[in-house]
């Protein structure tokens, strides 16, 4: 009996909390989420099985989690706490992202700077409930609807917020779908969702090697904090645009970015102990997520309407709410929206402009924060 | 963060409504010097003509030939082969 027990204490059930088992709950919940309902499961399912990983309560003398020194997973985590994995996903997002439509309709752009302000205001938000300013900044960027930008941001600002302020911002780039329909209804009239745009123009391929060069000039001079970030988009875009680096490209926006997303899903979820991440402030940053999202969406939806009493060619407002980054997911949102009152008018492409405006945008929000807050 | 502690003195103690406008000011002025520069663009373009001309002549090298080229090798040689043989038999 003495050593069965002796056996006992030395297994995790013997540490096993209340939180712990709720956290493992709360990863099956993602991995069901995205098996079963397809909610961004590149996302949800390592972070998910990240999070059961990391809630099985560890072994006294044994190295295992996130948090102790010389593990396995502390070295992996160490690419999230370094700011080492959201540049090089940066770097294939640029390598897949076509700014085409972007380019044949600048004015779409300002659509991306406008839903920045869910960043702002839910800074002052976090401010109002009491975190400091640097917490604050780092629970700000979850409105930016862009997860990499976010764990960036939090890994400088406020590290011991990163578990929680990375599985807000994926947890609601899941629910896009979700959470900006209403507001873009409840913001518009049938009359401008049933807009229909000009056709984009077309775009000669040496606008599309001279504009990321151009633009992470213009975009690094102004806030320089975004050079990280900017700098890997951009380059990234080069790769693809250049036509020469074929290989390179191919390598960033596939092998590349898949390992690092399985790396930083995974050990942001490992990140999640209970005993970390189930506090009060964790509830306030959830909560301060979704209004980030939402203010983000409104944001954009209502600029859209202002800049449309000093157009001749209106936009149809839906396309605003692109502006919250989460590509592609929120431009396929306003497509679903406007498709509603108008199967035959196709909003995608016009969407996808305020969508990689607002990764552009959400960046150097991140830039400006970190350089202004950082201690 | 210590405790909780809800107050709007908190914001003004943090700064945060000038740093909430000036972040969204810079924001602001970076996009749209983004926009004008992508709108000017196609002007600024006949300017570059000289060092980026419009008709890209690559110098890498040459492309290989892709293994499926030998389906189409092997239908030019059989059309040749029943082209000579008809010549042949009429001639």
């Amino acid at each position: 009996m003495h050593i069965f027990n002796n056996f006992l204490s030395s297994t995790a059930f013997a540490n096993m909390t209340f939180g712990n088992a709720l956290m493992i709950a709360i990863g099956i919940i993602f991995i069901t989420l995205a098996i079963r309902k397809d909610y961004e499961p590149l996302l949800l399912v390592p972070i998910g099985f990240g999070v059961v990983v990391g809630n099985i309560p560890p072994v006294e003398g044994m190295l295992l989690s996130v948090y102790d020194q010389g593990s396995v997973l502390s070295i992996i985590y160490g690419g999230v706490s370094q700011g080492l994995f959201p540049p090089l996903i940066f770097l294939g997002i640029g390598a897949m992202t076509d700014f085409s439509t972007m380019l044949s309709n600048p004015k779409l752009v300002l659509l991306g700077a406008a839903a920045q302000i869910g960043i702002f205001l839910t800074l002052l938000g976090a401010l109002y409930l009491g975190f400091d300013p640097a917490e604050a900044g780092a629970i700000g960027i979850i409105g930016g609807a862009d997860g990499p930008t976010a764990i960036f941001l939090s890994a400088k600002l406020a590290p011991h917020l990163l578990g929680s302020i990375a599985i807000a911002a994926y947890s609601y780039m899941a629910l896009v779908p979700v959470i900006q329909p209403p507001i873009m209804k409840l913001l518009t009239t049938k009359e401008e969702r049933l807009i229909r745009m000009k056709a984009p123009r077309h775009v000669s391929q040496r606008e599309k090697i001279i504009f990321p060069i151009a633009a992470f000039l213009i975009a690094a001079l102004i806030a320089p904090g975004a050079i990280v970030l900017i700098g890997m988009l951009f380059f990234g875009n080069l790769l693809k645009e250049s036509c020469v680096t074929e290989r390179l490209a191919n390598t960033a926006r596939n092998a590349m970015i898949d390992i690092v997303t399985i790396l930083l899903g995974f050990s942001v979820g490992a990140s999640t102990q209970a005993q970390t991440f189930l506090t009060p402030q964790a509830l306030l940053i959830f909560g301060l997520g979704a209004l980030s999202f939402s203010v983000a969406t409104a944001g954009g939806v209502i600029f859209a309407k202002f800049m449309n009493l000093f157009l001749k060619d209106k936009i149809n407002p839906l396309v605003g709410a692109a502006g919250v980054s989460a590509v592609p997911d929120s431009a396929r949102v306003v497509q679903m929206v406007g498709q509603q009152e108008d199967p035959h008018n196709f909003l995608l492409m016009h969407a996808m402009a305020p969508n990689v405006a607002g990764v552009l945008g959400s960046a150097i929000a991140a830039g400006v924060l970190w350089s202004v807050l950082v201690v | 963060m210590g405790t909780l502690n809800f107050s709007i003195q908190n914001i003004i103690n943090g700064d945060g409504i000038s740093l909430a406008i000036t972040g969204m000011v810079i924001v602001f002025m970076a996009l749209s010097i983004i926009s004008t520069f992508i709108a000017l663009l196609p002007k600024i373009l006949p300017i570059l003509e000289s060092i980026l001309p419009e008709e890209h002549v690559h110098h890498g090298p040459t492309k290989k030939a892709k293994k499926n080229d030998s389906e189409v090798l092997a239908a030019i040689g059989y059309a040749l082969v029943k082209l000579n043989s008809e010549k042949r038999q009429n001639g």
